[in-house]
């Protein structure tokens, strides 16, 4: 049952987005949401939808799998239309029933924030399907490290995404392993009302948290004692280098710029 | 009524973990399942309580067939008891008392704590505690104690006494073997442990390579250390002393050595 729950797992590649410096894609990803809130207009969202579409291309990723993590954000693309649709005030386009009414403007912006949803989210998780979550949480530190001065602790933040990462996996297999020995208890997780079904989780759940804290001391320990103290002084085993293909990424985002205030 | 395997199969994707095992566990019958790590034997003892369900093959639980459609899993987990490894990580109750009756109540049963507690020789004055404040051995206790309280006609253990000290190792088996009219199911990496027992049966890769009673077992050293298996040391002992007969423990050893002085 958790098998398809992680959205945006790196699947390895070895495409020319996969090749990328961590450092570029996180850095264009953050243009690429920038300029999609602030693009306004239809020729606009295309050139963006354009740019998506390219980059997936590029990236080789297989597509049914990209599409099955599209699914969970599908119902909240959805509300965000229907409600845009009939809550905008404006010249009526439509009337359901007499009473409910859909403006013309109501159906353009909720189109606009339908489309402007999907590329938010199929955007990042391009960053994350093409990179190791290790160089991104890398990449991550070294973008936040101009931050530094302004008390924003970029080594820490780095390292707990990256410990956060790593644990995921090891917490699956723990809730596996509980959820079965209190089945073997005679707890039912799966039938039930709601209610019961709340409650059955509290066997659960206690023994998880127990767990992950006595996992987290130990690491702690274990950090410790491998003379683990912060991001001062540290060096760096893996090191990056921007290339050519980085400069051509950056170049290309640059043109989506120029276009979109070119259409504006 | 015993527990039925015939020709089992079970894959974790591309991986085997059992490949055709059939065996049959009668009432009240002592069982030690040994094999390397990776052998199959948890794999193999989860589905005597419809943890898991055959892929291939069949289980049958006290006449109940745990791969049919409409089979009762839950009576044949109020049958099977199972113990999982380091057990104390399931406990989640604010009390030993509720965490023991945690099971019962599950199964609709009138949770008998303090009997429960006695079988694992837990003092009662325990039952109001929080499971957390206890040692690590008490809680393996309240662990068990919470499967025993289902009052199991079959009691599966994986390595009960793992990470205890040896004193309370051979304490808590004491009181497990004591158990009567329940069918002890013992999964261990320890010989010693397995020597106590009526029969073993050796896992390996996948498969049941021995089922044989203790004594015949342990005799021939060539054989075990196929299966990355070693006899207990009074045993060894006895080999290296150019005494080869049947012993099992350390008692036997010692009569064996002062008959021949």
């Amino acid at each position: 049952m958790f098998k398809a729950a992680v959205i945006g797992q790196y699947i390895a590649g070895d495409s020319p987005i996969h090749r990328l410096d961590a450092r570029t894609k996180i850095l264009i990803l953050l243009a690429y949401v920038i300029a999609l809130f602030l693009a306004w207009t239809w020729a606009g969202q295309a050139a963006l939808v354009a740019f998506a579409v390219g980059c997936l291309l590029c990236a080789r990723l297989p597509v049914r799998s990209v599409i099955r993590g599209l699914r969970p954000i599908l119902w909240l693309v959805a509300i965000t239309l229907v409600l845009n649709a009939l809550m905008t005030p404006g010249p009526v386009a439509y009337r359901i029933l007499g009473f409910i009414t859909i403006s013309r403007p109501g159906i353009d912006f909720g189109l606009q924030m339908a489309v402007r949803l999907l590329l938010l989210f199929m955007a990042s998780s391009l960053l994350t399907l093409t990179t190791p979550p290790v160089e991104l949480t890398d990449g991550m530190e070294s973008v936040l490290n101009p931050f530094r001065r302004l008390g924003v602790p970029a080594h820490d933040i780095a390292m707990m995404m990256t410990i956060a990462l790593r644990f995921i996996p090891t917490l699956m297999t723990e809730t596996e392993r509980i959820m079965r020995a209190q089945a073997a208890r005679g707890a039912d997780f799966e039938h039930g009302s709601l209610g019961q079904r709340m409650r059955a989780m509290v066997p659960l759940l206690v023994p998880l948290f127990v767990s992950a804290f006595r996992r987290a001391d130990e690491l702690a320990t274990a950090m410790e004692a491998r003379a683990y103290r912060g991001g001062e002084g540290r060096t760096r085993w893996r090191q990056r280098h921007l290339g050519a293909a980085d400069a051509m990424a950056g170049a290309a985002m640059l043109a989506l710029v120029a276009v979109l205030v070119v259409v504006r | 009524m015993p527990i039925e395997v015939e020709d089992l199969r079970f894959s974790y994707g591309a991986a085997d973990a059992l490949g055709g095992v059939s065996l049959c566990i009668g009432d009240g019958e002592r069982v030690a399942i040994v094999g390397a790590t990776g052998s199959g034997k948890t794999t193999l003892v989860q589905h005597f309580n419809a943890l898991l369900k055959p892929q291939r093959g069949r289980v049958v639980v006290d006449g109940i067939d745990i791969g049919a459609r409409k089979a009762d899993l839950r009576e044949v987990r109020r049958r099977v008891g199972l113990v999982f490894q380091f057990p104390e990580y399931q406990l989640f109750e604010e009390t030993v008392e509720a965490d023991i009756a945690f099971g019962p109540k599950n199964f609709g049963m009138e949770p008998r704590v303090e009997e429960a507690m006695a079988m694992v020789g837990l003092p009662t004055a325990l039952a109001s505690r929080s499971p957390f404040s206890l040692s690590g051995g008490q809680m393996r206790r309240v662990a068990i104690a919470g499967v025993l309280a289902t009052r199991p006609r079959h009691l599966v253990l994986d390595e009960p006494t793992a990470g205890l000290d040896p004193e309370g190792r051979e304490e808590l088996l004491a009181r497990l073997l004591d158990l009567e009219r329940t069918t002890i199911i013992l999964v261990t990496h320890r010989m010693e442990e397995a020597a106590r027992m009526d029969r073993v049966l050796v896992m390996a890769s996948g498969g049941l390579v021995a089922d044989e009673r203790p004594r015949t077992l342990f005799a021939e050293e060539g054989r075990l250390a196929r299966w990355a298996l070693r006899a207990p040391d009074p045993v060894r002992l006895m080999h290296l002393l150019g005494l080869a007969g049947s012993v099992l423990t350390v008692d036997e050893a010692v009569d064996q050595v002062l008959a021949r002085v």
